[in-house]
């Protein structure tokens, strides 16, 4: 009987090894993502609650008759830029919409661009604001 | 009647070896890096997200050009050792922009706050 040393457990050793590399890499950079979109999101609504104080110091700024609703499309909005040291953060818009009894009602949005600001995460997101005739904040609800 | 491995297995066996074992130390590195960076980002939301909360119940004429982050304690945030969080105003604008800095003096995250 003929006995020989076999390179195949090494062979299965190096697999498991690379097995158990390629998991543990990718629950890394999901985790790691996951908080760049956190970060994000926070910037975003930041964005979105500046839009409403854009509106609120300039008006409403638009000719015609004021939708009801916040559009969906996203052609409707006219999104302005927001930059930090000439680097951009992202970029906000809003829409007044027909006022109810002297409540104004805004739609205000706010995105991150995935700069490097935002650690390379683009973030929308929309809501629908009521403000009373002395500023005071009386809704904000997401716009879905 | 012959034992043990050929001189061509070994070297096979050890190249296999080597290359998956420096597959995953860089791989045990990367997550190591992912780790600390995802640390960091973790502290670097909580306190953007506080400084922004703090800066909407803050008078604008407090917020002085260049100050430390209203409410913020840096201690409390222990992967940003070396970071500064400082506060400007927006000109000619309302808004306040928050800057997290890094020990370079980078801007490493931002966002922008309305003042009360």
């Amino acid at each position: 009987m003929r006995t020989r040393g076999s390179i195949l457990p090494v062979v299965l050793i190096a697999l498991a090894l690379l097995f158990v590399a390629g998991p543990l890499a990718l629950m890394g950079q999901t985790s790691l993502r996951a908080l760049r979109v956190g970060l994000a999101e926070r910037q975003a609504e930041d964005l979105a609650a500046y839009a409403l104080a854009v509106a609120q110091r300039e008006g409403a700024g638009q000719e015609g008759r004021l939708a009801v609703r916040c559009p969906e499309d996203g052609g409707a909005w006219r999104f302005r830029s927001f930059e930090v040291d000439g680097r951009p953060l992202g970029e906000y818009a809003y829409l007044q919409l027909r006022s109810r009894r002297g409540v104004s009602e805004w739609c205000v949005a706010g995105r991150t661009v995935g700069g490097p600001l935002n650690h390379g995460e683009r973030v929308e997101v929309r809501y629908r604001a009521s403000v009373d005739s002395s500023g005071r904040l009386l809704r904000w609800e997401v716009v879905p | 009647m012959r034992r043990g491995f050929t001189l061509i297995e070994v070297t096979v066996a050890m190249a296999v070896l080597a290359v998956a074992a420096t597959a995953v130390l860089s791989t045990l590195i990367g997550v190591q890096r992912a780790a600390l960076e995802a640390r960091r980002l973790e502290n670097a939301q909580a306190l953007l997200s506080n400084a922004s909360e703090r800066v909407r119940t803050t008078e604008a004429g407090a917020l002085r050009d260049g100050t430390s982050c209203p409410g913020v304690r840096l201690a409390d945030y222990p992967y940003l050792e070396g970071y500064r969080c400082v506060v400007a105003r927006e000109p000619g604008g309302p808004g306040v922009v928050v800057r997290l800095l890094d020990p370079e003096g980078e801007v490493y995250a931002a966002t922008v706050g309305v003042p009360r």
